[in-house]
Order: structure tokens, then sequence, then C-alpha cells
């Protein structure tokens, strides 16, 4: 079971737990019509280091003589519902079924964080959230601003150091794997 | 491990006189009623809802 921070802080924090987050999958304009597509993601949790999280927010709070540390977008990850993500039903009102876990060994896998892709994150009884999964194929990057304005409605709770740190660190290993032949 | 059903009973049902299963619930909710609203909220606030997406039209105007 990870450990979990609910207090609060102004600043957009590595670790911290959104709801209803939008990632806009495209926009096009074509002779005066717009079209938007976006996905609202019921969960998901900022990847991006909290240094550099940090430093933008100083940045953008205090006058400085330049943007230097301003950041364009931060990182994040779609969290799904175990149960939904075991049946692989996780995206099925995206239209895609996605590959559903039989065996109890894979499970077993799973829960234990021992499938590369995947990390799972079981939070305190306390906290309104059903165990749930990080598949690290899964990310894009939302807009500092945007995330810093739904902050206030839709802050959960923020994963403590020692976990976001795994997380972190297993999200950064899956990335840089080098498929050999 | 907080499975959906227990989180929703236990949070969401206990608060209401309804005691609907989740699956019924669910049921309730494909078919979008109004008073349903707050049983779709609820399911945000705990992980039980699915990534969703919409696509939005319309005319630019001046």
């Amino acid at each position: 079971m990870i450990k979990v921070n609910k207090e609060w802080n102004d600043r957009v924090c590595q670790g911290d737990i959104f709801k209803d987050v939008e990632y806009i999958e495209y926009a096009i304009e074509k002779e005066g019509s717009i079209e938007i597509s976006k996905i609202i993601f019921p969960l998901v949790i900022v990847l991006t280091q909290d240094c550099d999280l940090a430093q933008d927010y100083t940045f953008r709070s205090e006058k400085k003589k330049t943007q230097d540390k301003y950041l364009l977008s931060s990182l994040v990850a779609p969290i799904y519902n175990l149960e939904h993500l075991l049946k692989g039903e996780h995206l099925s009102e995206l239209k895609l079924n996605m590959l559903f876990f039989e065996s109890k060994t894979q499970i077993t896998n799973l829960k234990n964080n021992e499938i590369p892709r995947f990390h799972c994150l079981e939070f305190p009884p306390d906290t309104p959230i059903v165990t749930s999964v990080i598949d690290f194929k899964h990310y894009f990057t939302a807009n500092i601003l945007y995330l810093s304005s739904i902050k206030k409605k839709s802050f959960i709770c923020k994963v403590s150091e020692l976990y976001r740190e795994d997380i972190s660190q297993r999200f950064a290993s899956f990335l840089s794997r080098i498929g050999l032949p | 491990m907080k499975k959906s059903e227990e989180i929703f009973s236990k949070e969401y049902v206990s608060d209401t006189e309804t005691k609907i299963p989740i699956e019924k619930k669910e049921n309730i909710i494909v078919q979008t009623k109004k008073e349903d609203t707050k049983i779709e909220e609820e399911m945000k606030r705990f992980g039980i809802s699915k990534p969703q997406r919409f696509v939005i039209k319309g005319k630019i105007t001046q």
C-alpha cells in the first residue's frame, strides 16, 4: 500500500493525482468550421520532476529577469481502475480492446509491480480511490497553467515522495528500455 | 485490495437509502437519466469511471 498526502499545495507537484483531466487529441480548423476531439481521463498522476515544477512556480510567481525555468507542459499518466484493466476493458469507452489478464501468476506479478509496463497503486483506506494501475505506454502532456487552474476542484491527493520516486524510476526505466533481437 | 464495489457501497450507497447494487447502477448510467448525475460524479470520484472521448464541432464566427 502506498502513502499519500492530502495537504493543499498551491503549485502542481510531482505525484499529484488529478481527476477529470482533458487531453486534446486534435483540433482541426477547415473552411470556418472547427472540430476538436478530447479525451477526459478520470484520474491522472503528474510525472514531471518536482524541482522543475517548483522552479516553474517560483519563476511565475516572482518577477524574474527571464522566464528561463518556465515549463511548457507537464507530463502526466492516466490511472486505470485495476478491475477494468484486468478485464482489458479500461478503454472500452474509447472503443479499444486491451489485453486481459487470465492467469493468477500474471495478476500477482502485476500487483507486485513485477511487470515493467505497469505500476499498481493500492491507496490507503481513507483515500477515495480504488486500487489502480499506471500503464507506462500511456502518457501525455498537459499545459501547466491548465493543471494549475483545475487543481482546486480536481486535486485528490499527492503520492508521497518515496512512492512517487518509485513510479518515476520505473517509468524512466520502461521508457529507456532496449528491445534486443 | 480495495475494490470498486466495496468503496462504492461504503462511501456512496451508505449515504443513500437506495442500496442498489453496483451492477444496477452501471445500467442506470447507460440510460443517462438526469437523476443519475450524482452517481456518475461519485463514480468519477472513486476512479470507477473510464476515459471518455468527446468530439466538439462548431462554426467559427468573426
